[in-house]
């Protein structure tokens, strides 16, 4: 790796990373914070419904509706489609900037003159999106954290378990 | 292709759109591995030792791209930190002589002022092989007489610049040597003066009488490319005596004989592997 790059990758992609996280944190601080509160409204609706009961176990293979409650409900912020599609939108924007945007801008020419090989500019600016992409969610965590301050301790779901979704979520965003 | 630039030479390098000149640069700096035989710069393998060749060479594209967010200030501070040293200092020293300001967003500059920025990040390391590919081409001409005297400079000094260009009158003010490439082959590589040399000399015969001329045939020394009237104009190979000889006597009115500009050069090079090709 070479601090350089890694300096100018840095400088490429924080301003996308900064904004993408502020508005992360905000939708997954107001999703933790008022999915809870419509679930628990919710589940007693569902628990009454029996034609809705019976198509989510078809569906499910389970019975869920006695389970539903705050912390189901407050796991949805995670598969929300706005903070799915704001991490997604993240890893696109980094990777069609460095290390492969680099070609399609023209600028891949400037950086192969400077005593760097290759693997140096891949592995340097492939770090830098890679740690972008977990300050992205970190910034989305800390929303999630933040929202559930305003629940009481019990309907706050456990931080083992959001850590795993994150990791999943990490691995699936790093992969693609 | 079989091309040799010597330490501390002004290397010029020649050829049309798509003739293979950024390519043999391309090679030169291990952007591409040559398919066939070898390519050397500072006696160390292009492809195989790229990195170590390029911590003393100073390369400006002919298409320069850099970041929209980027300035001179940090472009420096960045191409330092890439090379381990701090370029600041010298970055200014150029900026000054150039006349850029380095706070301006690479966003906001025209192509000359991004033109100058490529210059001042090729040289700021005072890299002992400057490789340029079409340096001056967006530079007005008190800037380009700043960036010759640089390289002139750069080159009294022993350090090795390889110029490509189009512009043949810019090699021919600025080179000692020159090559020119066509379709990846080098047609000629020698020194200026070698090359008009042996390239011959220009000459216009103009006649007093176009009648005294009938039936006068020119000798094998003198090809004549035009033959307007009173007036012959063609090209002398060898000696200009022999044909002060043949003129001897002869109604001539004027004569002038001079040494062809690059251009001509340029052409005719090109006519002749042209011809060779078929």
């Amino acid at each position: 790796m070479n601090r350089g790059l890694i300096i100018r990758a840095l400088r490429e992609l924080w301003p996308t990373t900064l904004v993408l996280g502020l508005v992360l944190i905000g939708v997954e601080a107001m999703l933790g914070f008022v999915l809870p509160k419509f679930g628990s409204q919710i589940a007693q609706e569902w628990l009454q419904m029996e034609f809705a009961r019976g198509i989510m176990q078809a569906m499910l293979g389970t019975e869920i509706a006695e389970r539903i409650g705050p912390q189901m409900f407050q796991a949805m912020a995670w598969v929300h489609p706005v903070p799915l599609a704001l991490t997604w939108a993240h890893a696109l924007l980094c990777c069609t900037r460095v290390p492969a945007g680099e070609v399609d801008r023209g600028t891949a020419d400037v950086l192969l003159g400077l005593p760097v090989s290759r693997w140096e500019v891949f592995i340097s600016e492939t770090m830098v999106w890679l740690v972008c992409g977990a300050g992205i969610l970190a910034a989305a965590l800390a929303g999630n954290l933040l929202g559930g301050l305003g629940l009481p301790a019990e309907q706050r779901p456990p931080l083992a378990r959001v850590l795993i979704v994150l990791i999943n979520l990490y691995c699936r965003m790093a992969r693609s | 292709m079989s091309l040799s630039v010597g330490e501390g030479t002004l290397f010029g390098f020649l050829g049309p759109n798509g003739a293979g000149k950024t390519t043999t640069i391309r090679v030169m700096l291990g952007f591409l591995r040559p398919t066939t035989g070898t390519a050397r710069t500072f006696g160390l393998d292009c492809w195989r030792d790229s990195k170590a060749i390029k911590r003393d060479v100073g390369y400006l594209p002919g298409d320069l791209r850099l970041p929209a967010w980027m300035n001179g200030e940090n472009a420096l501070s960045i191409f330092g930190a890439v090379r381990g040293r701090d370029l600041r200092r010298s970055g200014r020293e150029l900026a000054d002589k150039f006349d850029l300001d380095l706070r301006v967003k690479v966003r906001d500059m025209s192509r000359g002022m991004r033109q100058k920025l490529g210059l001042i990040l090729a040289l700021a390391h005072s890299p002992r092989l400057l490789v340029l590919d079409e340096p001056t081409s967006a530079l007005d001409p008190l800037m380009q007489q700043a960036v010759h005297r640089l390289l002139r400079e750069l080159a009294a000094a022993g350090h090795t610049v390889f110029f490509s260009s189009h512009s043949l009158a810019e090699v021919e003010q600025l080179c000692e040597r020159v090559a020119i490439v066509r379709e990846g082959e080098l047609v000629a590589d020698e020194s200026l003066a070698a090359l008009r040399q042996r390239a011959g000399h220009e000459v216009i015969i103009r006649w007093k009488d176009e009648s005294q001329t009938r039936g006068l045939e020119p000798p094998a020394f003198l090809k004549l490319t035009r033959r307007e009237g009173a007036e012959w104009r063609g090209t002398l190979e060898g000696p200009a005596h022999r044909l002060v000889d043949f003129l001897a006597g002869k109604p001539v009115e004027d004569l002038s004989i001079g040494r062809p500009d690059l251009e001509t050069l340029f052409a005719r090079y090109y006519q002749r592997s042209r011809e060779g090709g078929r």
